[in-house]
């Protein structure tokens, strides 16, 4: 733990001071190969069930009464009651405000712009504003009273916004001792093996060790962060460093879970067009078996046992067909998830780039990027409670 | 060897669990509240009192749509005419209901914190005023409540004793059972009476019937925390 610490004021020692733009909260815990792979199975296993139903008619009425089953004040309470259903409601708060904020900003250019006049008589009518005052220049009074009423507006949202994104802060916190002890027990599983390269290359180089390391690095420079943000302590050119670490640790987390639900979707689309190609194959051999019954019929003395058996498993082979296409709505209804998931990682990898490479954007771009991740991360949680709570009801 | 016994403990990965939950972690900034404003009153901290107030809203926040919860409950005692004992049945309503108000006024106060309403004297101080009556009297039917199942716990006993001491050397397992199972609903009442004793030495003071200390104010929030944490802890 000492030498980590060493390692951590060497590095910053050597690394130049951020000197980028403020720091804007965006973060967000990317969902996990891991959590992608229990819904898949969970999925499987309950279409797996359903394939026993007798008939696709009373099976879609089932589906339908399942839907309809759990309401939408339900599926809300649902995600209003778990931590990550909060930070997407919040985010989604928060950046909402934001760009809010900027139409509030551009209303008052605009009012000082066209009329410089009202910032001239501005304290003057608001010390004195009567009835008098106000017939007899009705349009300024106006003015004046907007102009008020959006600043106030402009330092509430402002308010609002900070004690947001402390929030958030803070569902994140308390994670990264968890971590810590995680990453020694490997560390102490590598020193049993006395540092042989076989063992170091099994324990160490794949992609779980991977996402742990990044896991931690995120985590601790995140929650020095809020430790700041709750004046714990006060290092200014250190809170810099932090701040361009959380970014960094934060773009390398996006990507990997981009190219991990990449490749996902990949063998999602395998999967599906191979379920395609079988059901297309099956299709045919319908398609044939009636002629093939016509011909036996006409030549009834040539049929054999054998041939009889194979026409009637062909003719009742629609359970396969029933359970294909419950497959191919599986596959599709995850891929759904995973485009969600991309388009939610993208909002997010774009946002963080302009942060880290302090691109000159115009004004709410992170604002419209962030607000975009919590919308699709919100459309995702929704999706996935709802299906949870009808496999849940059954 | 330490490492590997800590990360897989079973107690890990239920604190784990218990972090994970709006509920869990809505008590640890309860704590972590109390426990700043203990250190304000001592040490004359200003970043106490920064810290405490950061983490009053914060708990807020968590609280949203909770009163729902407390409806749902009420409705839930009000349909089960069938109980075994009407007091306690009216008790959990009233509790419910008091406590649904309670949360509902604290959002009210949970926007005012947030400048989205203005300060004045309905939501400066009426409203808070009136939130801390509604945790006053969910708390007095809480404590109704805790007595009347104390009370009844104890006849429980008193009887068995009767009966053990009457017929000597008949004692059947079942009675056993009968008996540990009204000695832990006494304890369970006892325990629940001494949490909402705490909680309305809180709230009073908070309306000046009372003016203690602010340190005692502060270790009742700690206590009632810790007994509240205990509580998730088990139900995880």
């Amino acid at each position: 733990m000492s030498q980590f610490g060493t390692t951590d004021i060497v590095s910053g020692s050597e690394t130049p001071p951020y000197s980028g733009a403020s720091y804007q909260d965006a973060q967000d815990d990317n969902t996990h190969p891991h959590s992608s792979d229990a819904g898949a199975e969970k999925f499987s296993a309950g279409s797996g069930s359903e394939s026993h139903t007798e008939s696709s008619r009373s099976d879609d009425e089932d589906s339908q009464a399942k839907t309809k089953m759990v309401d939408n004040i339900t599926i809300l309470k649902y995600i209003l009651d778990s931590l990550s259903g909060r930070d997407k409601l919040a985010k989604i708060i928060k950046y909402a405000l934001d760009i809010l904020k900027l139409f509030i900003e551009k209303s008052k250019r605009n009012l000082t712009v066209l009329d410089p006049s009202v910032l001239t008589y501005y304290t003057k009518i608001l010390k004195n504003l009567t009835v008098k005052v106000a017939l007899r220049h009705p349009i300024t009074v106006i003015k004046v009273l907007l102009l008020s009423l959006l600043r106030n507006f402009d330092k509430k949202i402002d308010f609002i916004s900070q004690q947001l994104s402390t929030f958030r802060y803070i569902l994140r916190f308390g994670g990264t001792p968890f971590r810590v002890c995680s990453f020694l027990g490997k560390f102490n599983k590598t020193r049993k093996c006395n540092f042989q390269i076989d063992q170091i290359k099994k324990i160490w180089f794949n992609e779980a060790s991977l996402r742990e390391f990044l896991d931690l690095y995120y985590g601790i420079f995140d929650e020095l962060d809020l430790l700041y943000k709750l004046k714990i302590w006060t290092n200014k050119s250190f809170y810099s460093f932090v701040s361009r670490q959380e970014s960094l640790a934060w773009q390398y987390d996006i990507l990997l879970s981009l190219k991990d639900h990449w490749l996902n979707l990949q063998s999602l689309q395998k999967r599906q067009l191979e379920l395609e190609v079988q059901l297309k194959v099956q299709n045919n051999a319908l398609l044939l078996s009636p002629i093939l019954m016509h011909q036996a019929h006409k030549d009834d003395g040539s049929q054999s046992p054998i041939r009889k058996q194979l026409l009637n498993d062909l003719n009742v082979n629609n359970d396969a067909e029933v359970l294909i296409h419950k497959q191919l709505k599986a596959i599709k209804d995850e891929k759904t998830l995973v485009y969600l998931d991309i388009a939610r990682l993208s909002f997010d990898c774009m946002a963080n780039t302009s942060d880290i490479l302090n691109l000159k954007t115009p004004k709410g771009t992170y604002a419209v990027l962030s607000l975009g991740s919590g919308l699709t991360g919100l459309v995702k949680l929704w999706i996935t409670t709802k299906r949870s709570l009808c496999s849940s009801k059954d | 060897m330490v490492c590997d016994t800590l990360v897989y403990h079973p107690s890990v990965t239920r604190f784990v669990k218990f972090l994970d939950g709006s509920a869990g972690r809505e008590k640890v900034l309860r704590l972590l509240q109390y426990l700043a404003r203990f250190l304000a009153v001592q040490n004359s901290s200003l970043l106490a009192r920064q810290l405490q107030a950061q983490f009053t809203t914060v708990r807020k926040f968590l609280r949203f749509l909770k009163p729902l919860n407390h409806l749902q409950a009420a409705a839930k005692f009000y349909d089960n005419k069938l109980a075994s004992d009407n007091v306690v049945r009216v008790c959990n309503v009233l509790k419910n209901i008091f406590f649904a108000a309670y949360l509902s006024l604290d959002q009210v106060n949970l926007l005012r914190i947030l400048k989205v309403i203005p300060v004045t004297v309905l939501t400066g101080k009426k409203i808070p005023r009136w939130s801390n009556w509604c945790w006053l009297f969910g708390l007095l039917s809480g404590l109704a409540m805790d007595l009347r199942k104390i009370q009844t716990s104890h006849a429980q006993i008193a009887a068995f004793v009767k009966a053990k001491s009457q017929s000597q050397g008949d004692e059947h397992e079942d009675h056993k059972k009968v008996l540990g199972k009204a000695y832990q609903d006494r304890y369970t009442a006892l325990r629940r009476l001494f949490w909402d004793a705490a909680d309305s030495f809180i709230v009073l003071n908070n309306l000046g019937y009372l003016s203690s200390n602010e340190e005692y104010v502060a270790l009742s929030g700690v206590v009632t925390s810790i007994l509240g944490m205990q509580d998730m802890w088990k139900a995880t």
